[in-house]
């Protein structure tokens, strides 16, 4: 391979990709898209009362009504006054008062909105015990790791460890429970016109249009949740299903399971993933993994 | 004509116009035909969402969409996957199967940033304060970063790249 000319070899390369079916393509997009955009309109016709502020340095004020929830500012914060509004769309605020997308540095974790909540999570002891509990005795080889606070994402220079994450056995399949928060840097991204957006409310989070791959959600009593069945890899047979609840005080709790006794390790031991959907949902949505802060 | 009929006949025809290019750039992105599908897609859907007259440039928006939903599908990659370099079904010519599994392979070795910023500056022809742009950097970053990714690329392609390096990258 000789030639000099990068822009000529990707060219090259790709010249003879095989061509996806635009029709099919076109159709869903004007499909799926219709349905974002009565979406969005019908947020900003729900959200008139709704009030979002920003304070310099990344804290988020978010105020209803007459009752405003003030919350703890970062470093060099000057509080900017929250006015009740009734005409702009509160997603427009966000964007607005976001001036530009944060990434961070390697040292440094970008700002993000801080959703108030008057719960944190139960010790460890505690948590262990709740599981045993909620499972009747069916979890197995339980082992509890402090892992990132921030429950679905990460971030390179994010060193923190608030977050929990019980790993157990049921019927030799392997699942998982983890926890952490939703809010931080992690609700915040950039939209498809590469404007910066933060999510502030559960269903946001859940759907996650932060995070560019949207998430089709239902609403619970405990929240917001998203369930998921990815290609579980592996051996034949293999099976994997997730279902995320997030919570409106930016609590997020996961639930993963297997059908095999690990990620793409060995054949299926049981028939079907370690806890179905409906357990996996229940398991989220308990209030015993949290104590009142 | 409605309002809506007539929005969804100008997406199609731009769409059309257009899937090749950015079926082009997500492959060069993902390495993968399935997933390039995907984010095709999925860049379809969301310039759809935001169609009509505010967009100004549509294929600049859509290029712009592209990149920056892919670069936001790697946060939420789950560490257990692994890109790899699929195959497309069809073929035509051994040389460029074989030119293409070797791209996709040293492409698949860089860092997903600088992968971006190599394919948008050498395949899409894109301004580095334009990338810059799009996938979030400075322009110098941009610069450092297209620098690194080249001399890396030099290495795996065994190409000179002489006037690459040296291409609006400061020496």
């Amino acid at each position: 391979m000789t030639h000099p000319d990068l822009q000529d070899l990707m060219r090259r390369a790709s010249d003879d990709l095989a061509a996806p079916e635009t029709e099919r393509l076109v159709a869903h997009a004007v499909r799926a898209g219709s349905r974002r955009r009565s979406r969005r309109r019908a947020l900003e016709v729900l959200s008139v009362t709704a009030v979002v502020g920003l304070v310099a340095g990344g804290a988020l004020l978010l105020t209803g009504g007459d009752n405003p929830q003030t919350l703890a500012p970062t470093t060099s914060a000057t509080r900017s006054a929250a006015t009740p509004v009734t005409s702009p769309d509160p997603q427009d605020l966000v964007d607005k008062a976001l001036a530009t997308y944060d990434p961070g540095s390697a040292t440094r974790v970008p700002d993000g909105p801080s959703i108030d909540t008057t719960r944190r999570l139960a010790s460890d002891t505690a948590l262990e015990q709740t599981l045993t509990r909620l499972l009747d005795g069916r979890a197995k080889n339980l082992t509890l790791t402090h892992v990132l606070g921030s429950g679905m994402g990460g971030h390179q220079a994010d060193t923190s460890t608030d977050g929990r994450s019980l790993s157990f056995a049921v019927n030799g399949a392997a699942a998982q429970v983890m926890m952490g928060r939703w809010d931080g840097y992690d609700a915040v991204g950039v939209d498809d016109s590469g404007a910066p957006i933060a999510v502030v409310e559960a269903q946001s989070a859940c759907e996650a249009p932060q995070k560019g791959t949207p998430q089709e959600c239902a609403e619970s009593p405990a929240g917001w949740y998203t369930v998921g069945h990815p290609n579980a890899g592996g051996e034949p047979g293999g099976q994997e299903l997730w279902v995320d609840l997030y919570t409106a005080d930016g609590w997020v709790v996961r639930v993963h399971s297997l059908n095999t006794v690990g990620e793409k390790v060995g054949a299926p031991v049981t028939e079907g993933t370690a806890l179905d959907e409906a357990e996996s949902l229940a398991l989220a949505s308990s209030p015993d993994w949290f104590v009142a802060s | 004509m409605t309002r809506r009929h007539q929005r969804d006949q100008e997406f199609t025809a731009f769409a059309t116009a257009r899937i090749p290019a950015l079926t082009r750039t997500a492959w060069m992105l993902t390495g993968d035909s399935q997933k390039a599908e995907d984010l095709v897609q999925e860049t379809l859907i969301k310039v759809y969402a935001k169609w009509g007259p505010r967009i100004d440039n549509p294929a600049a928006y859509a290029q712009t969409t592209l990149t920056r939903t892919w670069i936001s599908q790697l946060r939420r990659r789950s560490s257990h996957e692994t890109p790899v370099a699929d195959l497309p079904e069809r073929t035509r010519r051994d040389t460029d199967h074989s030119l293409r599994v070797t791209l996709a392979a040293a492409l698949d070795r860089l860092d997903p940033l600088d992968r971006a910023i190599v394919v948008l500056r050498h395949l899409d022809d894109v301004s580095t304060e334009d990338t810059a742009q799009q996938v979030g950097l400075s322009s110098g970053a941009v610069r450092n970063r297209l620098k690194r990714a080249l001399a890396r690329l030099r290495v795996d392609l065994d190409l000179p790249f002489h006037e690459m390096l040296n291409d609006g990258v400061p020496s």
